[in-house]
């Protein structure tokens, strides 16, 4: 599970630290606060750990360069990503920091480093390697001690995390029911951010995971009350959903209904793969118990941009409820979501919420509610509020005036 | 160089922190500030949709209050809570009123508090610009009976919406010709901007302090 991110330079997070991540958290603040900057840091780390997506050259290119990706006007030409997260019971908190050093803006060579620790104590840190390189991850000394084995098993266990276990949508996300058969461009370990990929992996999880695919059914129809079943039919030239009404095939399915499909698929296919994770550099019986942990055990990560967009108001309660579900369940998720929604708000806690403001010098500030707030707006049983109703009081800021 | 200016501009913006019993009463204070005080940003904490009056603002006053220390960034920033006298329509039963001027005085330092006699709406029918745009005069209606009914009239005679709380997001439409003269004719709103410039927020020496 996630615990903490650090953004310095990262477009408009000059120099932001969110620390004490929940199960679920929920940013809000107003358009254009940085909300989105924040998960497409997630993205790009994801991303830039695919050796199929280029790699971090390829994410830097992907996200439009130094211009793009850099906090205007600080001076400094270095943006640093940093994650800190809990991956198993056998490993302490990890913590990897990515530097990217643009000495001279969008020109090459650009200077990468990283570093991992366990526990705070320093893991592996190779030596800083030049951009552009094949695969940045492969650089740096090896020196074949038994640390060394220890900090790639663990840094091929982060990137796993990052590039198998992260789901993410991002806003606009729309999976289409109908999807031409393209095997070399399908991705089907992860949705696609624009849920292109939807149909396939459902296509997938129905021929391999038929009791995945039976619950994910059971789910969706649990949330839309007047559809009876969903079928995937797919064939040499295209893979299909249908839904079905009470007492015919819907002629239409309406943005809502293909979003909650797109979310649900998220969450299921964080349970499809139970094949144990491989180790490369595992020579030695000592990493024996860390082999022996399935994919799907590992903590999963779905990352939802306003998930209740095109839902009617009266369907947010049970998907917040679904939400928990999983995020209870026996392979928990961690979520990441943000909404401008009030109504969305009320059904979550305010430990799990996040506010994303601008400061005085235009760079973002995300910060919890206080504990100060909390007492004495949510902690005074003879006068519950609402989450969403004391947001439109502008209680807890990130509402525009 | 600019740029850093103009940083330096945005750092010394003093802030409003300004709560009222009803929704439209943010608002229409927001349009006077902007009209009074252009170089002060606003923090409004209205009343969530649906509720409001002087009850709701008694029973959340102090949490506002409490509120808003804690989200003010610099002990220069006003709080201000508003509401109407309502004496002339309410001169019995005054318990949230006075609940209201009490947890005020509680916090005296830091809140600045303002009572429009006898309702809001006696501001806006001095208002030189608002009165011209409805083809009337603007003058004194601070001791009037219900100067929202009279400002009713007025809007409805020129084909305007009622300023209601329903109504919240046309307001400006509404009140389109508010220019924010009704200190001139009205003393509860001149007593109000008095308190408000003379409080350390909006005091230009603080101002330049900083």
């Amino acid at each position: 599970m996630l615990t903490q991110l650090r953004f310095k330079n990262w477009r408009s997070l000059r120099d932001v630290t969110i620390e004490n991540l929940q199960p679920i958290n929920v940013f809000i603040g107003v358009n254009a606060s940085g909300k989105t900057n924040i998960l497409d840091a997630l993205y790009f780390l994801r991303h830039a750990n695919t050796e199929n997506g280029g790699g971090i050259v390829g994410g830097i290119s992907q996200w439009g360069g130094f211009r793009k990706l850099h906090t205007v006007n600080t001076g400094e030409n270095e943006i640093e990503l940093a994650v800190s997260f809990k991956l198993h019971d056998k490993i302490a908190e990890i913590y990897e920091q990515y530097k990217i050093h643009f000495a001279n803006g969008d020109d090459f060579p650009i200077l990468f480093s990283y570093l991992l620790k366990e526990d705070g104590k320093s893991l592996y840190n190779p030596e800083p390697v030049s951009l552009p390189v094949k695969n940045f991850s492969r650089g740096g000394a090896f020196t074949r001690t038994w640390q060394d084995y220890y900090g790639r098993a663990i840094r091929d266990y982060a990137r796993f995390y990052k590039t198998q276990r992260w789901q993410m949508l991002h806003e606009g996300f729309l999976p289409p029911l109908k999807d031409i058969q393209d095997s070399e461009n399908i991705t089907l370990n992860s949705i696609d951010p624009n849920a292109r990929n939807v149909s396939f992996i459902l296509n997938l999880m129905h021929r391999t995971r038929f009791d995945l695919f039976s619950k994910f059914n059971q789910d969706l129809l649990e949330l839309l009350e007047n559809v009876r079943k969903i079928e995937i039919e797919s064939s040499f030239q295209e893979t299909k959903i249908r839904l079905h009404e009470k007492k015919f095939e819907m002629p239409t399915v309406s943005f809502g209904t293909r979003r909650l499909i797109a979310m649900l698929a998220a969450m299921y296919l964080l349970d499809m793969d139970l094949s144990p994770l491989p180790l490369p550099y595992n020579n030695d019986t000592e990493f024996d118990d860390l082999e022996n942990l399935p994919l799907a055990h590992m903590p999963g990560l779905v990352v939802i941009e306003e998930p209740d967009m095109a839902l009617n108001p009266g369907l947010l309660r049970r998907l917040v409820g679904k939400f928990r579900e999983f995020v209870d369940g026996e392979h928990p998720r961690q979520l990441i979501l943000t909404t401008h929604n009030p109504i969305f708000l009320n059904y979550f806690e305010p430990e799990e919420i996040r506010i994303v403001e601008r400061d005085d010098d235009g760079y973002t500030t995300v910060k919890p509610i206080s504990k100060r707030i909390q007492e004495i707006w949510f902690e005074d049983e003879a006068d519950p509020q609402a989450l969403g109703d004391i947001w439109l009081m502008n209680v807890l800021g990130g509402l525009a005036d | 160089m600019v740029d850093e200016c103009l940083r330096r501009i945005g750092r010394l913006s003093q802030m409003i922190h300004l709560m009222a019993e009803h929704a439209k009463d943010i608002i229409v204070m927001q349009l006077l500030f902007k009209q009074k005080f252009p170089h002060v940003k606003i923090r409004p904490y209205p009343p969530p949709p649906k509720k409001g009056g002087i009850s709701w603002l008694a029973k959340n006053v102090e949490k506002l209050i409490i509120t808003a220390l804690e989200n003010r960034k610099s002990k220069h920033d006003c709080i201000v809570v508003l509401h109407d006298a309502d004496l002339q329509t309410r001169p019995h039963g005054r318990n949230d009123y006075e609940k209201v001027a009490l947890i005020c005085k509680k916090y005296r330092d830091d809140v600045i508090f303002i009572i429009a006699y006898d309702e809001l709406e006696a501001w806006l029918l001095a208002d030189s610009g608002l009165a011209q745009a409805l083809n009337r005069k603007p003058k004194n209606y601070d001791n009037e009976i219900r100067p929202s009914k009279i400002l009713n009239k007025w809007l409805e005679d020129t084909g305007r919406k009622h300023l209601t709380d329903e109504k919240i997001a046309i307001i400006e439409q509404i009140l389109k010709g508010l220019d924010g003269t009704g200190d001139q004719h009205s003393p509860s709103l001149q007593a109000a901007l008095k308190k408000l410039h003379d409080h350390d927020c909006l005091n230009e020496d603080t101002q330049k302090r900083l």
